[in-house]
């Protein structure tokens, strides 16, 4: 089933970029055989675009454009919704295959009715409402509050740090005159990408783009971001478990060591230790965790922005009195990659890591997204023949040299709710971060 | 440290060679006699070294009616120890009743634990 997806992706599906005059990027996947297709409005402007006194403007502009023509959209089989990240917004539509000029009319039609929708107090205020209950959703969410406390801790003084949601106590409070303002700024040509996937043909949808009406600004300027090491607790014995997230100063997109990283990374991946599979991983932290029911769940990764990234890991315990071992076992795993990984795990990673990376989205409009992320962010989708090389290329002593530098005894961000009366104090674990045997 | 695995695989070289076996198996039976424990009512498995990983696994598998036997054949051996005794001639244990209940979980332990390092020091060839 797999050789099958990577035949299709691989033979059939077309990756397509260009810009038009007025700056505006188009980009196309197009897999004849998709059943679906998705074009979106993607702007690089993400809440790294914010600042603390507006935090949630680039969500809540891309709510209030989408919503008042979600009821039209759908009487012409157009289903418009929105999409939020650090880095990118977006307004997405999803439709039948051959309704293209439909949803690209509709994104126009988003964009002429922009000034009428601010205007529209009523509407700014209701959604506004509704995205101070979202944020405060993810603050209730332990999960998700964790890593969103993590970045916030990190980056902490730049814009990196801003919730991608916003905080609930400010974007609840946001105005028209704020709306309009990160318009003007971000809803520029140079700024935004088309993507279209699916059963897309490249030059119609190049076509359909140029009788966008977008304004040709000049492109905001990229903000600064910087890692400090640092933590952030939220202790609540009211919650079952303990949700901890750690993590170094990671990859950005541009490094030559970004696979390096996501290699490492896939060297302990994920556990559950209520999934049967967990018996089997290979790794020996699962094993050490799993003997000693030290976590419930843990999972590493390695996040890359456009100039910086986090590489850590994020668990979930319900052993709160063993808390120091899980931390301690974990850390001492990391500083294996900086002296005595093996040429097995490495292969095993490597292996884990192309499943997860090829594996491609059933569902067009995820297949957008990432798209976007690649066009706005990276400028370049690498095939799947560049991933397979690039990741096969790796070696052991890659992978060690990368952890000598980037792991070994480096300043890492702590972030942790719930009963975390058993996370040892800052020192402790950054201590953890070396050895005194080499 | 042999394993349980390697004495087994020499044991069945032993009977299959009929040489050795006409050897091997009179000494035996003189040397369980001379060892005494199953005048203290154990069985070979019970007398076993338990505090290693791979017995303690081995151990927590056994079905519970075995586990109780085997705790109350403890039980009663080291009342015996204390007290200087041993069972009359008709509680002692019978060859037939000297079962190496434990033996087929400590082999299933073992090859666990072989494979798991067979795993860990996996040689990448490079095609």
């Amino acid at each position: 089933m797999l050789g099958r997806r990577f035949a299709s992706s691989s033979a059939a599906v077309k990756t397509q970029f260009s810009t038009l005059k007025n700056g505006l990027t188009v980009a196309t996947e197009s897999n004849p055989f998709a059943k679906t297709s998705s074009i979106g409005l993607y702007l690089e402007a993400g809440s790294r675009a914010e600042n603390p006194y507006n935090s949630g403007v680039s969500s809540l502009t891309t709510k209030v454009l989408a919503s008042p023509l979600r009821l039209k959209g759908i009487e012409n089989g157009v289903y418009i919704s929105t999409i939020n990240s650090k880095e990118i917004s977006g307004i997405t539509t999803e439709f039948a295959n051959g309704n293209n000029k439909a949803a690209v009319e509709l994104l126009k039609q988003v964009l002429k009715s922009s000034q009428e929708s601010f205007n529209n107090t009523s509407l700014v205020a209701n959604e506004a409402k509704l995205a101070g209950k979202l944020a405060e959703t993810i603050e209730a969410t332990p999960r998700v509050t964790v890593l969103e406390h993590l970045n916030s801790t990190a980056f902490q003084g730049t814009p990196l740090a801003l919730p991608t949601y916003g905080k609930a106590d400010t974007v609840s409070t946001l105005e028209s005159m704020d709306l309009e303002a990160f318009y003007k700024k971000n809803f520029v040509a140079s700024n935004i990408a088309i993507v279209g996937t699916g059963d897309i043909n490249h030059d119609e949808l190049v076509s359909l783009a140029e009788n966008l009406e977008l304004s040709s600004g000049t492109k905001p300027e990229s903000k600064n971001s910087s890692f400090l090491g640092s933590e952030v607790r939220f202790r609540d014995d009211t919650l079952p478990k303990a949700y901890i997230a750690i993590a170094a100063q990671g990859e950005s997109l541009d490094s030559p060591n970004y696979w390096v990283a996501k290699i490492a990374s896939e060297v302990n991946g994920e556990y559950n230790a209520h999934s049967i599979f967990s018996n089997f991983l290979g790794s020996k932290l699962s094993h050490i965790i799993r003997e000693n029911h030290l976590a419930d769940t843990y999972s590493h990764f390695s996040t890359s922005y456009t100039d910086n990234g986090l590489w850590g890991f994020y668990t979930e315990t319900d052993n709160v009195g063993n808390i120091d071992d899980l931390i301690h076992f974990t850390l001492k795993d990391w500083n294996r990659l900086s002296t005595s990984i093996t040429a097995g795990e490495i292969e095993r990673a490597k292996s884990a890591l192309k499943l997860k990376v090829l594996s491609v989205s059933e569902s067009p409009l995820l297949q957008a997204n990432k798209l976007a992320g690649d066009v706005l962010l990276s400028g370049f989708k690498p095939s799947s023949e560049e991933v397979v090389s690039r990741i096969n290329a790796i070696t052991v002593s890659d992978v060690m040299k990368w952890a000598q530098t980037a792991l070994w005894d480096k300043d890492i961000a702590i972030s942790g709710t719930g009963q975390i009366e058993g996370l040892y104090d800052y020192n402790r674990l950054r201590n953890d971060m070396a050895a005194l045997r080499w | 440290m042999a394993s349980l695995t390697s004495v087994v695989k020499q044991c069945d070289y032993i009977l299959k060679t009929p040489v050795l076996r006409s050897l091997f198996v009179p000494a035996s039976k003189v040397f369980v006699h001379l060892a005494g424990y199953r005048e203290m009512g154990l069985r070979l498995d019970d007398i076993l070294i338990e505090e290693t990983p791979i017995m303690q696994k081995a151990i927590h598998r056994l079905p519970n009616s075995e586990t109780y036997a085997r705790n109350y054949r403890i039980l009663t051996a080291q009342q015996l120890a204390m007290s200087h005794q041993l069972l009359p001639k008709s509680k002692v244990l019978k060859l037939d009743e000297d079962v190496p209940y434990l033996t087929p979980f400590i082999l299933e332990a073992e090859a666990e634990a072989f494979e798991k390092d067979e795993l860990d020091n996996i040689i990448v060839v490079n095609k």
